[in-house]
């Protein structure tokens, strides 16, 4: 828990933050006389936005006399070694799995993860997540389910996407799909786009430590990366590390993204006006330059910061913001989590009506869905 | 005798610690500090065998201290090493 003036944290966490993503010197007047415990409190709140490493990265670059106490420079560099070493168990991992996927003739993109990792200024300091695998190809899919069960690893149920397990303590997902929206005005066409993909062969290949491996062609990536994201910001709340995935790609890779074609899929899905309102967030509340992205941003609104606040207060997944609670049971938690996206809805409905508006209903009607199949 | 595999040896502040990866617990309370020409020394032999009498022939080397010094010096480090079961 924040102890300290939560505000001021805010303030320092941002320039913190800022420092390491755009590998630039902090403003060190702000760090001259901090207590030990605003230090342990922006140590905390690190973790809550989970760029641990990446505050890491910046308090070692600030002067002797603005550092923190020796104490928490251990906690930090611990912290950042153990994001390191899981860093390095998903890679090897991932692999492994391309072996494993191979052998059993399966084709695999890696969606975001440790993709986006590659963007970062060291990608061993992005906090590493589960790997998400897109398989694709006749069968593909099924092969893999069939190898999971077969091999009796922990896995969850089934949902609608994805089928989750864990294999040697790593939660790997495997995605039927890359994206989806309920509404089946934008799916169509996000399925059809994603067809085209996967008929012309058109993904990149990058390189997660000695291994190629397939991820979405850049331009949809950068829309893909935002779509995710966003999706759960609505639904519960995003923290600041996927905010910094997704600007993070957009600089290393604006030169590749055509403008005008971005604008027009954003566009096509719904997107625009919300990705213009993250935009300004990012350049106003993370230094982002706005020349990385790859959209007219058009006039600034208050939702800029309506947005950064609700992903500063919320945290990951929105998982810290202080009306979130565990309610009991599952009904009741689902209850509760409903309510919670009316609210949601209410806030920020205007920065993508065509899929915000409409989530108290969309939800009814995939709970149906799912009932129905006795999930 | 050969540091541990998978370990590592991070610069904090002035000094270093050594931190034991095969552990995926992060666990603040078990971590060896160790000062500047100690750290110095675990970065040179890291992944290779090495003696006490290499560790203080790079001491001298390094901060020009007399053997006596080195000796005793060394014999510290590995003690501290020895105990917290950072050598293999």
């Amino acid at each position: 828990m924040i102890t300290s003036d939560f505000s001021k944290i805010k303030l320092l966490f941002k320039e913190l933050l800022a420092s390491a993503i755009w590998q630039r010197a902090a403003d060190v007047r702000l760090f001259s006389k901090l207590t030990d415990t605003e230090w342990d409190d922006l140590f905390k709140y690190a973790n809550i936005q989970r760029v641990t490493a990446m505050i890491n990265d910046a308090v070692e670059k600030l002067p002797e006399n603005c550092q923190p106490p020796n104490s928490l420079l251990i906690k930090l560099a611990v912290t950042t070694n153990a994001i390191e070493q899981a860093n390095k168990k998903v890679n090897a991992m991932i692999a492994r799995l391309t072996d494993i996927y191979k052998n059993l003739d399966i084709d695999f993109a890696l969606l975001k993860g440790q993709g986006n990792g590659l963007y970062y200024p060291n990608p061993l300091h992005r906090t590493s997540g589960d790997i998400d695998a897109y398989l694709f190809g006749e069968g593909a899919y099924e092969r893999a389910k069939q190898w999971v069960m077969e091999k009796g690893y922990p896995h969850e149920a089934e949902n609608m996407h994805h089928l989750g397990y864990d294999f040697e303590n790593i939660h790997i997902e495997n995605h039927y799909h890359v994206a989806y929206f309920t509404n089946e005005k934008y799916n169509r066409p996000l399925q059809q786009k994603i067809k085209e993909i996967v008929d012309t062969e058109n993904f990149e290949l990058v390189k997660i430590g000695e291994v190629a491996v397939r991820v979405l062609p850049v331009e949809f990536n950068a829309f893909y990366v935002f779509e995710h994201f966003f999706h759960h910001f609505i639904h519960t709340g995003t923290g600041l590390r996927q905010v910094c995935d997704w600007a993070l790609l957009l600089q290393a890779r604006t030169a590749d993204i055509n403008k005008e074609r971005f604008t027009a899929l954003a566009q096509q899905f719904g997107l625009l006006q919300a990705m213009r309102v993250f935009a300004h967030a990012a350049v106003k509340h993370l230094g982002a330059k706005p020349e990385i992205f790859p959209f007219e941003l058009g006039e600034d609104n208050r939702y800029s910061d309506l947005v950064m606040e609700d992903i500063l207060n919320g945290g990951h997944f929105g998982l810290y913001r202080p009306d979130v609670k565990n309610v009991g049971s599952e009904w009741a938690d689902r209850w509760y989590r409903y309510k919670s996206s009316i609210k949601r809805s209410f806030l920020f409905g205007a920065i993508a009506p065509s899929h915000i508006r409409i989530l108290p209903l969309t939800k009814i009607f995939v709970r149906l869905k799912l009932a129905l199949k006795g999930a | 005798m050969k540091l541990k595999e998978n370990i590592s040896i991070r610069k904090v502040g002035k000094d270093y610690i050594i931190l034991d990866n095969n552990n995926t617990n992060v666990d603040f309370t078990k971590v060896l500090k160790l000062n500047a020409s100690a750290g110095y020394l675990l970065n040179e032999v890291q992944g290779k065998e090495f003696s006490a009498e290499d560790l203080q022939n790079l001491l001298i080397e390094a901060y020009t201290i007399d053997k006596r010094q080195a000796e005793k010096d060394v014999s510290q480090l590995l003690t501290q090493l020895k105990q917290t079961d950072i050598i293999a």
